[in-house]
């Protein structure tokens, strides 16, 4: 047999005892991403194998732990593709407006440089003081990178040109300051998020959002999966409520597109309609 | 040069390798028989519709990659810009915001990895004028699973760094001009596959 | 194309949530009246989702014969009836034009009395209610015609200027569908809203939910008198909730927090139950039942964890924190009410 071939079963062994373990479920996630980063891991580590981590991560918890934060990192920017920021500004935060209170989730938030992207927006616009946010993730080591909002200070340029085209209001350093080597966010930025442990692929409902965003996480699904995902945000989204996706995302293909209306397409920007 | 059926083609190319690609491109007929992928290096804010340019002097169909698209013959396909483009087993893609590779995202090497672990001794990769050295551990793997790595001769290319860097670390079986490239692949490679595609409806 | 439909929520081989779903989201069938039928108790999803009607089994003629009697009720309505209450002249004028077209007959209300007036004469299918009345606030509007038993409540959407604090956010839920804050959007809203109101027949809608309570033949006395704590910053959940515990006659207290909890608590020591919801910011259900069980009075006071979260481990750590039991959202009422039943036995 092929090594690639024999590879790939030791990769579905894995994932099946990380399963039954563990109950982290990446057993339906697009493959390439998941062998691109087991291989990665198994370079990192000290086995010989792919199977050979096997019998490591079902009895060495610690090293489970260190699987599970380093799997599934993602890097992405603040204010990632503007014009989409801008749309938000444009359609979405009218509608928003128009209730006394919202509630907003960034599904999947990783390292959270989505979440107060929105997070800065809501504010320039007013309505950050009656917004909650929830920011969640699976992984606990995002999460706790996100709830300190410290990022690379080499990165700032890059946030800075992105924040002005998503028709920022100010200047982005205002969001800011140097410390070290490093940009941290203001704290009052952070005040109303809340950050929490959620999985997509085997929690369900928490609360009745007014606006979802889910950008670039969909991607990582196999499509079965990305269905089940889409349901849950479409039941946990109030009527007129507001589906936000990554660029190269879409509900298309779902069982939920009837029920959604395109606000814009380009931006993915989907609005559920009031039956 | 086996006589397994050859499945697809991977390219790798730096930014402003877009009059390069377009010469490539004018040589590929109708029918031709492969599905041609292309990682470019782009900057996260490039635009995206600069494919519609190429449209005209190509007979085949250009666009960016979708998320879980089926790949098919008769289309170039390039990675959108800030995206790791990767293949399934199912001859799908699969996208991806991991880190950069090689300060790049698209990164070629992601790429040639991927396609590799899916169509092994039946890939092709081509890497062509770039600035840095993405791209040259994957051609070494194309070559170690058996496929065909070719390299863009670098006295004719605008950033020759590249396609040396693939000359230097790997057993490059053709270094050619795009000239070259675009004539070997509408010429003697069509005639391969032809034997080897009744072969495998056969098989 | 049928007139009405009775469907059965557990048919075989198909799922009785998933038909009505189906026809509330085709257009060509959305307008027919369903009326939901199963063995388990009522849930607000029902009315949520567009059925007109509730029956639990097993049915007696009388209860079908009610059933069809309302049904015939909505195809004899050939207008909906809707009540804007405003006081302003001008925006009163421009709301009616929004809406209030083809087959709808707008009536309106500019002051309390007016309001109270008009819907003892009538039943209508929507009210839009601002607050700002000149001779009360909505609020007291809304509790008085609550209280009004010669008066059945139409679904009420406010529609008002001013931004709400959250305990006016919390008392209106109580009272009102939908709440809209006037602005660059909120035409849009209101007619979205206002339509979903209109044209699936729910001006029964109280009235009926009322008439499905006493069908139950749920007089539990293991519910009755019993006072339970629900804290979920989602006020709907809360009120979707509460509704449903009341009818069974228990007491609802209700916060939104884990630190208005643990006040609530504190100033009422006679809570048989919490039903605590885990997600909430600033404090989740974790900790604060922690800090519940801290607390010598509490020790053995049950509480009930809703959770979203579905893993083995997460199960433990509700138990771990505390928690007496945990339930899967969304909530299954049925489950609930077993888990209850349990937990309140003394």
């Amino acid at each position: 047999m092929k090594k690639t071939a024999i590879e790939n079963i030791e990769i579905t062994l894995l994932l099946d005892a990380i399963f039954e373990r563990y109950g982290y479920d990446f057993r339906h996630y697009s493959r390439a991403s998941i062998e691109r980063r087991v291989r990665h891991f198994l370079s990192k580590s000290e086995c010989d194998s792919i199977s050979g981590m096997i019998p490591k991560l079902l009895h060495d918890e610690s090293f489970f732990d260190i699987f599970v934060r380093d799997f599934s990192i993602t890097v992405t920017d603040m204010f990632r593709d503007p014009f989409v920021y801008q749309s938000i500004r444009k359609n979405v935060v009218p509608i928003l407006k128009t209730h006394p209170f919202v509630k907003v989730w960034h599904a999947g938030c990783a390292t959270g440089e989505e979440a107060y992207s929105l997070a800065i927006i809501l504010k320039e616009e007013g309505i950050y003081d009656k917004t909650t946010l929830f920011a969640t993730d699976f992984n606990d080591g995002a999460l706790d990178a996100a709830k300190k909002g410290i990022y690379a200070l080499e990165n700032a340029k890059k946030f800075t040109a992105n924040y002005q085209a998503a028709g920022g209001t100010t200047s982005f350093s205002e969001y800011y300051h140097a410390r070290y080597e490093a940009m941290a966010l203001n704290q009052s930025l952070g005040k109303n998020i809340t950050f929490a442990n959620h999985n997509l692929v085997t929690d369900t409902i928490f609360g009745e959002m007014h606006l979802i965003m889910c950008r670039n996480v969909l991607i990582y699904f196999e499509k079965a999966l990305q269905n089940r995902v889409l349901n849950l945000f479409s039941d946990s989204l109030v009527n007129g409520g507001i589906l936000c996706l990554g660029t190269k995302e879409s509900l298309m293909f779902s069982t939920i597109s009837k029920l959604f209306a395109p606000m814009d397409e380009n931006a993915r920007l989907y609005q559920k309609k009031v039956l | 040069m086996t006589k397994n059926g050859y499945k697809a083609i991977v390219i790798g190319i730096s930014a402003g390798g877009l009059a390069a690609l377009s010469k490539l491109f004018s040589f590929l007929p109708n029918g031709f028989p492969l599905p041609v992928i292309v990682v470019q290096h782009v900057a996260a804010t490039s635009n995206r519709f600069i494919y519609t340019l190429f449209n005209n002097k190509c007979r085949l169909t250009i666009k960016e990659a979708d998320d879980k698209e089926e790949i098919q013959a008769g289309f170039i396909y390039f990675a959108p810009p800030d995206y790791h483009l990767l293949i399934e087993r199912d001859e799908t893609f699969s996208l991806s915001i991991d880190a950069k590779v090689n300060h790049s995202r698209p990164s070629i090497d992601v790429l040639f990895e991927s396609a590799v672990y899916v169509w092994s001794s039946g890939l092709i990769g081509i890497l062509m004028t770039g600035a840095n050295s993405d791209g040259a551990h994957g051609m070494r793997l194309i070559k170690e699973h058996g496929g065909l790595i070719i390299a863009q001769d670098p006295k004719t290319a605008e950033y020759p760094v590249m396609p040396q860097s693939a000359i230097d670390t790997a057993r490059v079986d053709k270094i050619l001009s795009i000239e070259g490239i675009g004539e070997w692949l509408r010429d003697d490679l069509v005639h391969l596959t032809r034997d080897v595609k009744n072969e495998s409806r056969s098989g | 194309m049928p007139e009405a439909i009775i469907l059965d929520i557990k048919l075989p081989g198909i799922d009785g949530w998933a038909v009505l779903e189906t026809l509330k989201g085709n257009p060509k069938t959305r307008h027919i009246p369903v009326h939901m039928m199963s063995v388990d108790e009522p849930s607000m999803e029902a009315f949520i989702k567009g059925a007109v009607g509730y029956l639990k089994k097993p049915i007696s003629k009388t209860d079908l014969d009610a059933a069809f009697h309302k049904l015939v009720g909505v195809f004899s309505k050939e207008v909906k009836n809707l009540l804007v209450v405003e006081d302003d002249n001008n925006l009163r004028k421009s709301i009616i034009k929004l809406i209030g077209n083809g087959d709808v007959c707008p009536e309106e209300a500019a002051n309390g009395a007016e309001t109270i007036r008009a819907l003892k004469a009538k039943t209508f299918d929507c009210m839009i209610l601002d607050l700002g009345l000149p001779d009360m606030t909505g609020f007291e509007l809304l509790k008085m015609l609550e209280s009004m038993e010669d008066i059945t409540m139409p679904p009420v959407i406010v529609y008002t200027r001013r931004d709400l604090t959250r305990e006016e956010d919390a008392k209106l839920r109580e009272y009102a569908e939908t709440i809209i804050i006037k602005g660059v959007k909120s035409e849009e809203r209101l007619l979205d809203e206002a339509s979903l109101f209109l044209h699936r027949v729910v001006s029964n809608l109280p009235e009926s939910k009322r008439k499905m309570i006493t069908n139950l033949h749920d007089t539990d006395v293991m519910f009755k008198d019993k006072t339970v704590l629900v804290v979920d910053d989602d006020m709907r959940n809360v009120f979707a909730l509460s509704k449903v515990l009341e009818e069974k006659g228990m007491r609802i207290l209700k916060a939104e927090n884990g630190q208005k909890a643990l006040d609530v608590l504190k100033g009422t020591p006679d809570v048989d139950l919490v039903l605590m919801d885990i997600m909430m910011p600033v404090m989740d259900g974790y900790e604060t039942i922690k800090r519940i069980r801290d607390q010598e009075t509490f020790r053995k006071l049950p509480v009930i964890a809703l959770t979203a979260k579905a893993m083995k481990e997460d199960k433990a750590r509700c138990i771990s924190a505390g928690a007496s039991d945990y339930l899967p959202k969304p909530v299954d009422v049925n489950r609930l009410s077993s888990m209850m039943r349990v937990w309140l036995y003394r």
